[in-house]
């Protein structure tokens, strides 16, 4: 009874513990309603969140750098997929990962990749742009906290050959050099994002939207033929090592349309091969490296002549006794030429002669006309770090006029000269520079093509040219057999701090095949030779023959002077054909009678 | 009598739209089973197709490396002792229109 009596007494409090025991019951059924069904940012967005942050997640869409490829569709430059091993040190178990294993796996020291797990953030490479089969065996260890990632790597297939024109990229696939760099936001491709429901085990379970699309850059298709462009390199490595010189470079133009067809230097680098990268060897020496042109550019001075009508092609100019003082200056030829035409003034580059020539024209008519031609403006080639050159003030000085005459006191690079030279070859009209393939059938109305100086002048010029590179000229290693050449040799001191040095040249020739009908234009400049021959003569003649006589072969440019090499032309060649047809037939009757067939 | 039968129509409505109801429940259940089956085969599909872009490039690349010019050039020269036709050994087939004719 006692025992009844003090429940009794205590028996109120349970009243209050009913109460509490129900307010946490509403407040738990508000806070399960809060969650499912008020869109507030303690309800149901809260726990949306809270979900999403789990399972959802944002994926890139890989899509790789467009190709580079020359006219033919030879790759240049072409990305391939590789794989990057990236760890999250958070989430990484130190002490039960099989750290030497792994290391192996990647090829790298323990040290290093331990150095790398112990870092602090949540997002580590461990190893960048794997081999994708090597890769793959660390996928399969499924270590905890290690992930693989699809990245694209960049391959240079030509190499060396062609490096310094398309240049090359970044590890993040950015232009960096060259056609890689100019054309970076062509040839960019950029990935794409979704969002995709990931499981536990980093699997994708579900696509739930593309975010934004990837998109992919576009081909870039350079006007190089590949086949050329390896003659050239080839053979300017070649000459550069015989020579000892210390670079050099070719251009080759198609006189036509005025795309480049190949763009060769000399010293060059591996562009898959970053640790070679010596910046002196990455110049792209054909567009970048500026230099006084010297005799190159009698041509045109010979063609100013011809167009001031003063001149023509029976026009002779006293050149004795082969030296010239202007202003208390020398100038000066290697002998006493005496009097001499203009196709003997190039051939036997005659700087008295084509001085006297420009001393007698009216003003600046050849600086005009050096403007006019491109030399030191920029090419528009759409290549980057062209240097556009210097052409001086007109002054009115016959000093002036001399100097500009053979080429000195201006400064160009290689592709502005061969551009000028296609001018000769064109027939005086002037096409702009192309790296890109351009479509076979240009718009005529779209074209920009300049008239610079009459047909008639620019053919004659031509014609005048070819006797540089006969017997008797200064070109006649550029000679090549079969075919008529048009060109000019030049010989100049390099500059060097204290001006000219008298022992260090740069060698080159500049020359238009078939000179009969043209088509391609080649300029070879070779710097510093240190051998015994430093004349363009010597030392760049034999290059552009050897080279041209390759390219006219490849581009199925038929010889214009079959008589040199005494060609048989197509009756007699198609009834020899005939005729031994005709008798290996008689053979195979002979057999089949005798049963030997 | 009336009240009986509308309550017997609206209990009609109710198991005909608890059916549709099952049904339908049923065909999301299976169409998204269906969606996963096939968002594995997709998975698996385009998993085989990235490994196919990795064999694509290494392809690509071996290619290349076999039809490197210089390699070319070697071959020819070197081991098949091929060379460069010369001059007179060309000749030179030029077309006559009026011999086509």
């Amino acid at each position: 009874m006692v025992y009844k009596n003090r429940l009794d007494k205590w028996s109120w409090r349970v009243y209050p513990l009913w109460l509490i025991l129900l307010i946490a019951l509403f407040a738990i059924i508000f806070r399960l309603a809060q969650l499912q069904l008020f869109d507030t940012e303690n309800g149901r967005i809260f726990l949306q969140q809270q979900g999403d942050a789990r399972v959802v997640r944002n994926e890139q869409i890989p899509v790789s750098r467009a190709e580079i490829v020359d006219r033919n569709g030879y790759l240049l430059a072409v990305s391939s997929p590789v794989k990057t091993v990236w760890a999250n040190p958070r989430l990484i178990d130190r002490d039960n990962l099989a750290l030497t294993e792994l290391a192996n796996l990647l090829s790298l020291p323990v040290a290093e990749v331990e150095k790398k797990l112990s870092s602090k953030s949540s997002f580590v490479y461990l190893r960048r742009q794997m081999d994708p089969q090597q890769a793959e065996l660390v996928a399969e260890k499924k270590y905890p906290g290690i992930f693989l990632k699809t990245e694209y790597k960049r391959f240079y297939p030509a190499g060396e050959v062609v490096s310094h024109l398309v240049g090359f990229t970044d590890i993040d696939e950015r232009g960096q050099e060259g056609i890689e760099l100019s054309y970076d936001e062509v040839l960019r491709s950029r990935s794409g994002l979704k969002q995709v429901m990931r499981n536990a085990h980093h699997e994708n379970i579900k696509n739930i939207k593309l975010l934004s699309p990837a998109s992919e850059g576009q081909k870039i298709t350079l006007s190089i033929d590949m086949r050329l462009q390896y003659v050239a390199y080839r053979e300017l490595k070649s000459a550069v090592a015989n020579h000892q010189a210390s670079s050099g470079s070719i251009v080759i133009l198609d006189t036509q349309t005025g795309e480049v067809l190949a763009l060769a230097n000399q010293p060059s680098y591996n562009a898959n091969d970053r640790k070679q990268f010596i910046p002196e060897h990455m110049r792209n020496r054909g567009i970048i490296d500026l230099y006084e042109p010297g005799s190159v550019v009698k041509p045109f001075t010979i063609m100013a002549a011809l167009e001031s009508g003063n001149y023509d092609l029976a026009s002779t100019i006293d050149t004795s006794p082969g030296k010239l003082y202007i202003n208390n200056k020398l100038v000066s030829d290697e002998r006493d030429y005496g009097e001499i035409d203009l196709a003997a003034i190039l051939s036997k580059s005659s700087n008295v002669g084509t001085s006297k020539i420009a001393i007698g024209l009216g003003d600046d008519q050849l600086l005009n006309l050096f403007a006019k031609l491109g030399l030191g403006e920029h090419s528009a080639s759409g290549f980057p770090g062209e240097q556009s050159g210097y052409l001086p003030r007109y002054k009115d000085d016959a000093l002036f006029k001399a100097t500009l005459s053979f080429g000195h006191g201006l400064t160009v690079n290689s592709v502005q000269l061969a551009r000028a030279y296609a001018v000769i070859a064109n027939h005086g009209v002037k096409q702009p520079i192309s790296l890109l393939r351009l479509a076979d059938q240009r718009d005529t109305s779209e074209t920009h093509a300049i008239d610079i100086v009459s047909s008639a002048t620019a053919d004659k010029v031509l014609r005048l040219m070819q006797g540089v590179a006969e017997t008797g000229g200064t070109g006649i290693k550029a000679a090549i057999k079969g075919y008529s050449v048009a060109g000019k040799t030049g010989t100049t001191h390099k500059v060097g701090d204290l001006g000219y040095e008298g022992s260090r040249y740069r060698a080159s020739f500049a020359g238009i095949v078939p000179a009969s009908s043209p088509r391609l234009v080649a300029v070879v400049t070779i710097d510093d030779p240190a051998g015994d021959e430093y004349f363009g003569g010597d030392v760049a003649a034999p290059v552009f023959s050897r080279v041209m006589a390759s390219a006219l072969r490849l581009m199925n440019i038929p010889p214009d002077r079959a008589d040199q090499i005494g060609v048989p032309q197509l009756k007699t060649a198609s009834q020899q054909i005939y005729e031994k047809s005709k008798a290996s037939l008689k053979v195979d009757d002979a057999r089949v009678k005798h049963g030997s067939v | 009598m009336s009240m009986f039968n509308r309550s017997r129509s609206y209990l009609q409505a109710i198991a005909i739209l608890l059916v549709l109801v099952t049904v339908t429940a049923l065909a999301v259940v299976y169409s998204s089973f269906n969606t996963r089956q096939l968002f594995i085969q997709l998975q698996a599909l385009q998993a085989k197709a990235a490994a196919q872009q990795v064999t694509q490039g290494r392809l690509l690349l071996e290619s290349s490396a076999w039809s490197s010019l210089s390699s070319i050039e070697n071959t020819a020269r070197n081991q098949l002792s091929m060379r460069e036709p010369s001059a007179q050994q060309l000749v030179v087939a030029t077309i006559d229109a009026r011999a086509a004719h």
